[in-house]
């Protein structure tokens, strides 16, 4: 599903290099459910901009779903994204002035759905996350969980190849958090490839593979052998 | 791939900045499609052909030394004199500085029982050089001759119309030569007859061709000819001079006529053109400041969506970056910019032709202009659609700058 080979992506100023992530690989297989865990400013996020196709890398390979990545044009990554993964942010990301409805509806749109089909796609993401009857609220009359919920439905719709989760539950209290993970775990257990960002080392141990990056590298040979 | 549906909605929750914009659409629109209109016409006119050899004309006032007035015998002269000027076409006598604004004027109407007849045309006071001197053709007739020439109005007996007034005293078609009319342009026939019963009337001996001969600007019938040397403090001699004589002869004339009789005064030499020039100073002031406004209109209308849409893009910067990470494309982002704002001023503009043609109507009612052509309506609408679309255009392509990767940076 996802398989990256030796990723290198160097930021640099005038003065400084800074290497977010060095000779990185990691191969995660369909319906696997992994989390990625490090300290603050480790590369998780670098990770996931390059595996979101919202990055590009400075060496290695990546395939997505068996398609090099490396010689896309932008067209065509955004194509790719918006076919093959679904985004789930920490901050929930919805559009405030769209209500939930139009909220899912956007990658749909981008991908060229038609109405009909579209429709039937978010009343069933909806479904699927329990916000049938809040379809026509705005995102600011929903609790963070209820958002996050409809930020997964969004994520759900296109049928994507996997999952792109970026703290999932960090801006949720306990109970709203569980609901969330426990939301992820069926989507998992339907087949869906979930890669979970996070710090969070408890809500890391729920997936089913856990690596660690630490200072843009694999934290330990023994994962590394893993990979 | 058009959103309009979550575009609208959109607006409708950010109703102040798109207000803005739907009534600057509005107002442009409004101002755009009457000022175009109003600035078309009055180019039209000071573009209008006079019908007179206007480049080759210019006038001379001559007034006596003391209190008398001019004798009829010193105009025969002069203009005779005149003539024989090597360079001159024709000079005649004439009551009106053509196309100087300077004119009588007659607007009279006749009422019998259910109908009334208006005509409203200038008089111009002349000899029989006058028509030859003006360069204005002779459609029908003949003009005056010398017997022709009266010195009390009272005592005239012949006229020669211009064709708008022949038209409009007689009707298109009828044959005017021969048929008697009074000074403002009434003739004594039909249900008029009694209505004109004690006015003094003249026979048409001829008819000109129409022309605008006192002023650019005159949308009246016509004028009517009159055959009177009027006795005057001052006259005005009009000369007509072969091309690229006037200006030799602006001086010729002048000497000529003091030699002729020192006992008088030169108190005006000018060109039929600087008098049009002078005439139509209100009116080329107009079609600047018309432009102006204009310019200023669209100009404000530009910069507000510019700065709209730019305040939308920095606004909306994070959301540009989760729609990208969601799928979109460069241009998708930009065609969503430029679709929001063809529909915030598609919405002005549903407005703006409301306002257009109330604006148009007031123009109408309280100035006598006409009624604003479809294809101005359209025009307008076409240029504030394309001017919105323009000045949105370059604020949009600054989101193809923003990052997908700016959807991640909540971490």
């Amino acid at each position: 599903m996802l398989k990256m080979e030796h990723i290198a992506k160097v930021f640099r100023t005038d003065t400084v290099a800074t290497h977010a992530l060095r000779d990185f690989s990691l191969h995660v297989k369909a319906g696997e459910f992994v989390s990625v865990t490090g300290p603050s400013g480790s590369g998780k996020t670098t990770f996931l901009n390059i595996a979101g196709l919202l990055d590009s890398f400075d060496g290695g390979s990546y395939q997505l779903d068996g398609i090099n990545v490396s010689g896309l044009n932008d067209s065509a990554r955004s194509k790719l994204r918006n076919e093959k993964i679904g985004f789930i942010f920490q901050g929930f990301n919805l559009i405030p002035d769209l209500d939930i409805f139009d909220n899912v509806d956007v990658p749909l749109r981008y991908r060229g759905f038609g109405r009909a089909e579209r429709k039937q796609r978010i009343e069933e993401a909806l479904l699927k996350v329990g916000l049938s009857a809040r379809a026509k609220h705005l995102p600011s009359q929903l609790s963070g969980g209820q958002q996050q919920r409809a930020a997964i439905a969004r994520a759900l719709a296109g049928n994507p190849a996997f999952l792109l989760a970026d703290e999932p539950t960090g801006n949720l209290d306990t109970t709203m958090a569980r609901q969330v993970m426990e939301l992820l775990e069926q989507i998992n257990e339907q087949g869906t490839t979930i890669v979970m960002v996070t710090h969070d080392p408890e809500l890391a141990r729920r997936a089913k593979r856990n690596i660690q990056i630490v200072d843009g590298e694999m934290a330990d040979l023994t994962l590394k052998q893993a990979v | 791939m058009f959103e309009f549906g979550p575009i609208l909605r959109t607006l409708w929750r950010n109703k102040i900045g798109a207000s803005l914009i739907i009534l600057q659409s509005a107002l442009t629109l409004a101002i755009v499609a009457n000022a175009t209109f109003v600035l078309q016409q009055r180019l039209q006119l000071i573009n209008q052909p006079t019908g007179i050899d206007e480049q080759h004309l210019f006038t001379i006032d001559v007034k006596p030394l003391g209190q008398g007035l001019f004798s009829v015998g010193e105009i025969q002269r002069d203009t005779l004199e005149l003539r024989q000027i090597t360079g001159v076409v024709d000079a005649s006598y004439i009551s009106d500085k053509p196309l100087s604004g300077s004119y009588s004027q007659s607007n009279r109407n006749a009422q019998d029982d259910d109908t009334t007849f208006t005509i409203s045309l200038n008089q111009l006071t002349t000899d029989p050089h006058g028509l030859h001197t003006l360069g204005v053709a002779l459609e029908q007739g003949r003009f005056f001759n010398d017997s022709d020439m009266v010195r009390d109005l009272k005592e005239g007996k012949v006229v020669v119309i211009s064709r708008g007034v022949a038209d409009a005293a007689f009707g298109e078609g009828v044959n005017p030569i021969g048929q008697q009319i009074t000074t403002f342009g009434l003739p004594p026939t039909g249900k008029h007859k009694q209505a004109l019963k004690d006015s003094q009337l003249f026979t048409v001996v001829g008819v000109a061709a129409d022309a605008n001969i006192t002023s650019v600007a005159s949308v009246n019938d016509g004028v009517i000819f009159l055959p009177f040397y009027q006795p005057d403090k001052s006259v005005t001699y009009l000369i007509r001079c072969q091309p690229s004589q006037c200006n030799q002869l602006m001086l010729a004339v002048p000497q000529k006529l003091k030699q002729l009789d020192n006992h008088r005064i030169i108190t005006g030499v000018s060109t039929v053109m600087s008098n049009k020039d002078e005439l139509l100073r209100a009116d080329h002031t107009m079609v600047v400041m018309m432009m102006a406004a204009i310019v200023l209109v669209s100009s404000i209308t530009g910069l507000g969506v510019i700065g709209l849409t730019l305040i939308w893009v920095n606004r909306r910067r994070w959301q540009i970056g989760v729609r990208r990470a969601l799928g979109a494309t460069r241009m998708g982002i930009v065609r969503y910019f430029l679709m929001e704002n063809l529909l915030v001023t598609s919405i002005g503009l549903c407005f703006g032709v409301i306002l257009t043609l109330g604006l148009n109507q007031l123009l109408v009612e309280y100035y006598q202009m006409q009624a604003l052509p479809l294809s101005y309506l359209l025009l307008g609408m076409a240029c504030v659609w394309l001017l919105g679309l323009s000045a949105a255009f370059v604020p949009a392509l600054r989101t193809t700058t923003i990052s997908p990767a700016v959807a991640t940076r909540s971490i």
